[in-house]
C-alpha cells in the first residue's frame, strides 16, 4: 500500500512538472514573440521616416533568409538574421527628415549624416543582453561595410565583417537597386543581379554572391511575391475596410 | 508546415501549423486548389499553430483570396500569433484580409455571406 501511494505521488509530481514546464515553455515563446513583434513594428517606423513600404523590410528579411540558409547558418543564426536585418536602418530615425527624404543633390556634409545612421542604430541597441537585438547591433553597425575595405562606418575588410552584415549588406542593395526611388527608376531583376554579380569581390563578399546566384531562383519568388502584395493592397486601397 | 482541412457546414476550415514559407507553399497551393475544385467558396484559415509567414505564403494567401473572389466565395483568418500579425500589418495586408481573434468569431461571422 505504502509502495502503491509513493507510486501516485510520484507520477503526481511528475505531471506537476511537466505542467510547469509547459506553463514556462509557452511564457518564454511569448516572450521571444512579443520580442520578434516589436522588432517588426519598431522597423516600420523608421520605413516610415524614409517613405518606404513594409514590403520592403519583408523583402530583406527574406533575401536574408534565403542567403544565411545557402551559407549553412544554424536555425537558431537563420531566425536571428529574419527577425534582425529589418532593424537595419533603425539609425534612421535620428536623420533629420530634410535630409533623409531630400530627392537628390545632398551635398557631401548631408552625406557624412546620413552615413551616420549605421552608428546611431548600434547605439541604439548597445549594452543589450537580448541575442536577437545583440545581432540586431551586428547588422546596423556593419552592413554598409564593403569587402573592400571602402565602406563605412569603420571600413572593415573582407571576413573582419560579421557575416551577418555582409548578407544584409547584399540583400540591402539588390532591395534598393530593383524599388523605385524619388530619383531613379527600379531596375530589372536581371540587370540588378548582373549589377550584384559585377561587385563580387568589390562591394560585396564573394561567397555570399555565390549563394545568392546559386539561390537565384528563389531570390526571384520572393522578389515577385512582393511585388504581388503590393499590387494587391493597391488594388483594394478603394475597397471599403471590413471591421473585424 | 501542415494542414488539415475539415468541412464544417459549407466552410472548409484549415488548421496550418508550423511556417509557412517558400520551401513550404507547395503543399498549401495543392489544399488550396483542392478547396477551390470542390467548389467550397467559404474558407477559414486558422492560423493559430503558425509560427511565422514569409512573402511567398503572403502571395499564396493572395492567390487564394483571388481565385475565391472570381467565384463570389470569401476567405477569412483567425488566431494569428503576433509575429504573423504584425508581418501581415507592415505589408498593409491587415487591411484588405478579414482577420478574426478566434476560430469561433470567423465561424459566426461566415453567416450573411
Amino acid at each position: 500500500m505504502a509502495t502503491k501511494d509513493k507510486k501516485s505521488r510520484y507520477f503526481e509530481y511528475e505531471e506537476k512538472i511537466r505542467n510547469s514546464y509547459k506553463d514556462l515553455k509557452r511564457a518564454y515563446e511569448e516572450v521571444q514573440d512579443s520580442y520578434a513583434e516589436m522588432v517588426f513594428r519598431l522597423a516600420l517606423v523608421a520605413e516610415y521616416k524614409d517613405d518606404s513600404t513594409g514590403t520592403h523590410l519583408v523583402r530583406i528579411a527574406d533575401y536574408s533568409t534565403e542567403i544565411g540558409r545557402g551559407m549553412g547558418l544554424s536555425l537558431k543564426d537563420i531566425n536571428y538574421l529574419k527577425y534582425a536585418s529589418v532593424m537595419h536602418d533603425i539609425g534612421k530615425l535620428v536623420v533629420p527628415d530634410a535630409i533623409l527624404k531630400k530627392a537628390s543633390g545632398l551635398t557631401p556634409e548631408e552625406r557624412e549624416v546620413i552615413k551616420k545612421h549605421s552608428a546611431l542604430g548600434a547605439d541604439i541597441f548597445k549594452g543589450s543582453r537580448s541575442a536577437l537585438l545583440k545581432v540586431a547591433k551586428v547588422i546596423c553597425l556593419t552592413h554598409h561595410e564593403r569587402y573592400d575595405g571602402t565602406g563605412y562606418p569603420n571600413g572593415l575588410k573582407g571576413k573582419d565583417i560579421p557575416l551577418f552584415g555582409r548578407i544584409v549588406a547584399l540583400a540591402d542593395v539588390f532591395d534598393a537597386l530593383t524599388s523605385e526611388r524619388p530619383y531613379k527608376a527600379a531596375y530589372g531583376f536581371d540587370e540588378a543581379v548582373e549589377m550584384i554579380k559585377g561587385q563580387s569581390g568589390k562591394h560585396f563578399d564573394p561567397d555570399v554572391v555565390k549563394v545568392f546566384l546559386r539561390r537565384k531562383n528563389k531570390i526571384k519568388r520572393i522578389w515577385q511575391a512582393t511585388q504581388d502584395i503590393d499590387s494587391f493592397v493597391k488594388e483594394k486601397a478603394h475597397d471599403q475596410p471590413v471591421e473585424a | 508546415m501542415n494542414i488539415k482541412i475539415k468541412d464544417q457546414e459549407g466552410v472548409a476550415i484549415c488548421h496550418i501549423s508550423g511556417e509557412i514559407n517558400i520551401d513550404t507553399i507547395a503543399e498549401l497551393k495543392k489544399a488550396f486548389k483542392k478547396i477551390i475544385d470542390n467548389k467550397t467558396r467559404k474558407v477559414l484559415l486558422n492560423f493559430e499553430a503558425v509560427d511565422y509567414i514569409d512573402s511567398a505564403g503572403l502571395a499564396c494567401l493572395i492567390e487564394l483570396s483571388r481565385n475565391l473572389k472570381s467565384v463570389q466565395g470569401i476567405m477569412f483568418l483567425s488566431g494569428l500569433n503576433p509575429k504573423v500579425s504584425s508581418v501581415l500589418s507592415i505589408t498593409k495586408l491587415d487591411r484588405v484580409f478579414k482577420i478574426f481573434d478566434t476560430e469561433e468569431e470567423a465561424l459566426r461571422n461566415f453567416y450573411g455571406y
